[in-house]
């Protein structure tokens, strides 16, 4: 139990406060767990298939290491952006939203906006700039994943993502 | 607390924590009030996989809007903005990056350490523009030799005088092959280089460095959790006699009396303790020339062709090094005055961002990549202007009641014209070095988030332009002393910490000789 509050402390959340109910003696250790367990999401199940889809031809699995889905990128990305600022999600509401218009005419198609050369402030037009946003947090959130590090491990002791965690203060 | 100090210190990061170790050797007796809690660095941290923190190391959304260090491993070190808010105007943020600890920023400053010369200490002898400092680079001089070996200053004499040389621990390291290519390529275009001079060891805090030798003494109360809401001043005398502070945890008010006070609670907070008592303001400049140092991150991300696919032989990749200072020396620059300087460092991944690609491409392209990256950050001086002020936003306070600071920085041509000759530079250097440019750009990061704010109490030889009188002392009350980086009339393009380090122990040296002199 206290555990559980740890994480939910942790997460920002307030579980009785939302009245959310958690599974009685379930204890989510990984963002994705606290979602199957009950925790809000931010896509429809029809919605998070397409943004899975979408999440693995950006970044696929490649020389023995997974993808963003066998990373549950998807998954944590919708946790994720359940609790992001309005604008972020706007942008991931609308710019999936023309995703699934544009697949239509094919994978290429749809995602050609990536081929355009990189400038620091980045596209300014919705659809590129959430291409861009969508590459980059497929990118994190599979490399920072609990299952990329397991591929990782039996490469090299030092490419699991170990960091030096500041605790909270009190 | 019913004890009358000495001296009061408020804050014990670079500035406070000089005071109390020089003040404390020399007799005083001394309390320091930190608005944070006192921690064991080493307790505080854990080793911990980036897959088990609760948002896979992309940090808590919304938690910390201005602070881009916070990464998700180390959120908990920086002060929350929402205990400690400030204002700006819309379109024109600032980024004030804190820590309320005890060590304050030292716990987790880049440790760059670099003497100022009289390119800034004499800037208007030189320029035309702004204000001399009332010292110059010889008086602070023996101050700095003192100063480097505590801190345990690596680097490597140069004889640039712009940066001039110091106490340094030799550093005799040598340089990478393409180090030596950008470094060939620097010498043919006659831009200055050497190594980095930095603060060396495990852990170069006040925290460790400074604090427990003033503690040993038995001289120093450290109150940690003490928000200083105003000063006080006893009006027949006209001199601070304490300062009212509120308990972080359980919100009680408390009062302090001392004798003399040492405000080194960083430049902004010391100006918002300043503004908020109504003090030192005769001039109507405290708050005002308000500025920093810009930053111009991975100005220019390039890569060294021979390592790429993993081929790069030993010793072609790894290190870096520092270009100071090197425009308007000896010759004036049509488009702006002063200068900037570069960090660089090799053997970098660059991230996914500057590959226009994606899926299978996307990873056979950095892996093409990995470890075949140079890229330079530009830190540019910024002119300090009257314009460019904080003041007390009189509508809004911070957890604690206290009202808290309306920031107004802006960056001007000067500044816009240095980052992209900064930018234009650092491309023709690593061209010139046979590196291919794989990303240019010359866009700023906001006001503030150089982590190098400045000004609000300058210095001045005359008490209607300025806060401090050239020992640190304000001019209006003689035992009020403000020893952090509100003090500096310019910044040149060197990060500052070093300089308030110096600053604080020829001050706090000052304090004590008026003090025995009975002229405080």
């Amino acid at each position: 139990m206290q555990r559980r509050s740890v994480l939910y402390a942790m997460l920002g959340l307030a579980p009785a406060a939302h009245g959310w109910q958690v599974p009685s003696g379930a204890v989510p250790t990984t963002a994705a767990e606290a979602v199957s367990l009950g925790l809000p999401r931010f896509f429809t199940n029809a919605d998070l298939e397409v943004f899975a889809e979408l999440g693995q031809a950006l970044i696929p699995p490649h020389d023995g290491r997974p993808g963003a889905r066998e990373a549950e990128a998807p998954e944590f990305l919708d946790f994720l952006l359940g609790q992001s600022p309005s604008d972020i999600q706007s942008l991931y509401k609308q710019g999936l939203a023309t995703y699934k218009l544009r697949r239509k005419a094919g994978l290429d198609a749809a995602l050609k906006e990536l081929s355009e050369p990189w400038t620091h402030a980045g596209p300014s037009a919705p659809y590129p700039k959430f291409l861009q946003a969508a590459k980059l947090a497929f990118h994190q959130a599979t490399v920072n994943s609990r299952q990329w590090a397991e591929a990782m491990s039996t490469r090299s002791r030092g490419a699991a993502g170990i960091g030096s965690y500041w605790l909270p203060i009190e | 607390m019913k004890t009358e100090y000495d001296v009061l210190i408020i804050g014990s990061g670079a500035s406070g924590g000089m005071a109390a170790h020089t003040l404390t050797k020399l007799g005083a007796k001394c309390v320091m009030l930190d608005a944070g809690a006192l921690i064991d660095p080493e307790k505080q941290r854990v080793l911990r996989a980036v897959s088990d923190l609760p948002y896979r190391g992309f940090g808590k959304p919304g938690r910390f809007p201005h602070v881009t260090q916070a990464s998700e491993f180390s959120a908990n070190m920086w002060a929350d903005e929402k205990e400690n808010p400030y204002t700006y105007d819309p379109g024109n943020p600032y980024y004030w990056v804190r820590i309320r600890l005890v060590g304050g920023k030292t716990l987790a400053w880049g440790r760059a350490s670099w003497r100022l010369s009289d390119y800034e200490f004499k800037c208007k002898d030189h320029d035309g523009f702004g204000d001399n400092w009332p010292i110059e680079y010889k008086d602070l001089a023996p101050f700095y030799d003192r100063v480097e070996p505590m801190f345990r200053v690596s680097g490597r004499k140069e004889g640039f005088p712009q940066i001039p040389d110091g106490n340094f621990l030799a550093d005799e390291s040598r340089d990478s092959l393409c180090v030596q290519r950008f470094l060939d390529s620097c010498r043919r275009q006659e831009v200055p280089t050497t190594k980095q001079r930095r603060s060396t060891g495990t852990l170069a805090s006040s925290l460790n460095l400074l604090l427990p030798e003033a503690l040993a003494t038995g001289n120093l109360t450290l109150v940690p959790n003490a928000v200083v809401r105003e000063l006080s001043l006893d009006k027949a005398t006209g001199k601070v006699n304490g300062a009212h502070f509120v308990d972080r945890i359980s919100k009680r008010e408390f009062h302090v009396k001392a004798k003399a006070i040492v405000l080194g609670a960083s430049t902004l907070e010391s100006t918002r303790i300043l503004l908020n008592s109504n003090l030192a303001n005769s001039s109507g400049t405290l708050g005002h020339y308000l500025f920093d140092q810009f930053y111009v991150k991975n100005v220019v991300q390039a890569i060294v062709p021979e390592a790429r696919g993993g081929k790069a032989p030993r010793n072609l990749m790894g290190g870096g090094g520092y270009i100071p200072r090197f425009r308007n020396l000896k010759t004036k620059s049509k488009d702006f005055i002063r200068g900037y300087s570069y960090d660089f460092g090799s053997g970098n991944t660059p991230g996914p961002q500057y590959f226009s690609a994606y899926g299978e491409k996307l990873w056979n392209q950095m892996a093409d990549a990995q470890g075949t990256g140079f890229s330079l950050t530009t830190m540019g001086e910024v002119l300090p202007r009257f314009e460019n002020y904080v003041r007390i936003n009189r509508t809004k306070t911070d957890a604690w009641g206290i009202p808290i600071l309306h920031i107004n920085q802006k960056y001007t041509a000067n500044e816009f014209a240095m980052a992209k000759d900064s930018m234009n530079t650092a491309e023709a250097l690593c061209k010139d070095s046979g590196f291919e440019i794989l990303a240019k750009h010359w866009e700023m990061v906001p006001p503030g988030e150089s982590i190098h704010e400045l000004g609000t109490t300058r210095m001045g030889s005359d008490p209607k332009r300025s806060v401090l009188n050239g020992w640190n002392q304000t001019h209006d009350i003689k035992n009020l002393f403000v020893v952090d980086g509100g003090a500096f009339v310019s910044g040149g393009s060197q990060n500052p910490t070093l300089t308030i380090l110096a600053l604080t122990m020829r001050a706090s040296e000052y304090l004590m000789d008026q003090s025995k002199k009975g002229s405080l």
